[in-house]
């Protein structure tokens, strides 16, 4: 075996046994080993000769046992350190090959040299997106377009795409130059890249939900039967006495107000005070200052006499007075069981 | 159980030793593993002395230089620069109040 094999051999196996260290100060522990060990088989030679560098300075493992408790004085590193260190090289391994295999496909040497060309479109989209995520923090995240907007206005929000995209293009020529030095920003910056990668992965996600229309079908199943309460433009609530109740307020099973028709929802949401819930309770029907009662024949027919109406206190109806006679108030409203009062039908 | 021997003790103070051997004069690698062992650090190893320059240098105390060599390989000698020679400084005035305690507390009682 000449000397300059058992050199490269030594030092190989030096190599692989700090396999798992980080790449730097592996690089940095193992660039001069090969020259090092000629001054030591050098040394060998000079006190003559015979014996081999595992002879002279154990096996390998064992000096790079030696060399990886030189890094630090903590005797080397942790089990996990090392298991993401080896797992690190791995996966760099497994992309190495991909790299090499996959280029040829697209007329590349390697899938990276084409990676590399499509870093400034990275830069403008990392701009746009970044843009997008600003707009979006702005205006709690109500409703989702492909052009950030600030306030509704598409203008600004234009600037201020502008903006971004241009200084994501600057970023990326700085960092493609010269990578930052400090390990602070080099964190920050990769932080910031997964941040708006993943808002990215969300925003397409979002953007092909609703292009394909499962949004509105998930959101609201019923959406393809038509809603029953479109064409409702105000309610107009009847007591019993068929007469329209002024100021009436509806509520639901549990209480709370219900808003219906255009008046109540577009007078509702520019009432004093704002949203909230509380607006809600001001809304009153009929809730249109301008819409005329409906005309209801039907209504005043046969109305029933009011529960709180005593007719011996001399009030037949709260309708107009009838023309015709007046009925007897032989049974009170306690007995509605008998006739009801018939009353002749009001001229409206 | 307590056990110390001079491999585990040297761990800590190995940069300072391999600063001060070269304080006077360069030196390449084989060349400062024997000045070590003259000085008394017999069972210093190779390895050690190899990765502990190559640290330092990284953490910039030393500058190198190549020598080229009329027989046998060119070999890389080691120099202190103003880091390390302030590094030696205080290091050597911390191993000096260090080891000072400790003579104290391991004094036999006269």
């Amino acid at each position: 075996m000449s000397e300059q094999v058992e050199i490269a051999q030594y030092a190989a196996q030096v190599g692989a046994a700090l396999a798992d260290l980080p790449e730097q100060a592996r690089n940095d522990l193992l660039e001069d080993l090969p020259a090092h060990l000629a001054e030591v088989a050098a040394e060998i030679e000079a006190e003559g000769g015979g014996a081999t560098l595992t002879e002279r300075l154990g096996p390998p493992s064992a000096y790079a046992a030696e060399l990886r408790a030189t890094l630090g004085h903590t005797g080397g590193p942790s089990r996990t350190f090392a298991w993401a260190g080896r797992a690190v090289s791995r996966v760099r391994a497994r992309w190495s090959g991909l790299d090499r295999r996959l280029g040829p496909v697209i007329g590349y040497a390697r899938l990276g040299e084409f990676l590399a060309l499509l870093r400034p479109a990275w830069w403008v989209v990392r701009g746009w997106l970044a843009a997008m995520l600003v707009a979006q923090l702005w205006r709690d995240g109500d409703g989702l377009g492909l052009l950030p907007r600030f306030e509704g206005s598409t203008v600004l929000g234009l600037l201020v795409l502008a903006v971004f995209v241009i200084g994501s293009i600057w970023l990326g020529r700085r960092t493609a130059a010269a990578p930052p030095t400090r390990r602070r920003d080099r964190v920050a910056l990769g932080a910031v890249t997964a941040v708006v990668a993943v808002f990215g992965l969300g925003l397409w996600v979002a953007a092909d939900d609703r292009l394909m229309g499962s949004f509105w079908r998930e959101s609201s199943p019923t959406s393809w039967a038509p809603d029953p309460y479109q064409q409702v433009n105000d309610i107009f609530v009847l007591g019993p006495d068929g007469q329209i109740i002024q100021g009436a307020r509806l509520v639901d099973q549990d209480g709370s107000p219900i808003v219906l028709g255009y008046c109540a929802q577009r007078f509702g949401w520019e009432g004093p005070n704002g949203g909230g819930r509380g607006w809600e309770w001001r809304v009153v029907y009929p809730s249109c200052p301008d819409l005329t009662a409906p005309q209801l024949p039907w209504v005043a027919v046969s109305p029933e006499p009011l529960p709180w109406q005593t007719p011996a206190a001399g009030v037949p109806s709260a309708g107009p007075s009838p023309s015709g006679t007046p009925s007897p108030a032989v049974t009170p409203s306690v007995t509605p069981s008998g006739t009801p009062a018939p009353l002749p039908s009001p001229s409206r | 159980m307590l056990s110390v021997d001079t491999t585990q003790l040297l761990k800590g103070v190995l940069d300072l030793a391999v600063l001060a051997v070269l304080r006077d004069d360069d030196g390449y690698g084989y060349d400062i593993l024997r000045r070590l062992r003259t000085a008394g650090l017999t069972e210093i190893g190779d390895a050690s002395v190899y990765g502990t320059l190559r640290r330092l240098f990284a953490a910039g105390y030393l500058t190198t230089y190549v020598v080229p060599s009329e027989e046998g390989p060119h070999r890389k000698y080691y120099a202190l620069n103003p880091a390390g020679r302030t590094q030696l400084k205080q290091g050597g005035d911390v191993w000096r109040e260090f080891a000072s305690t400790m003579n104290t507390l391991l004094r036999e009682p006269a």
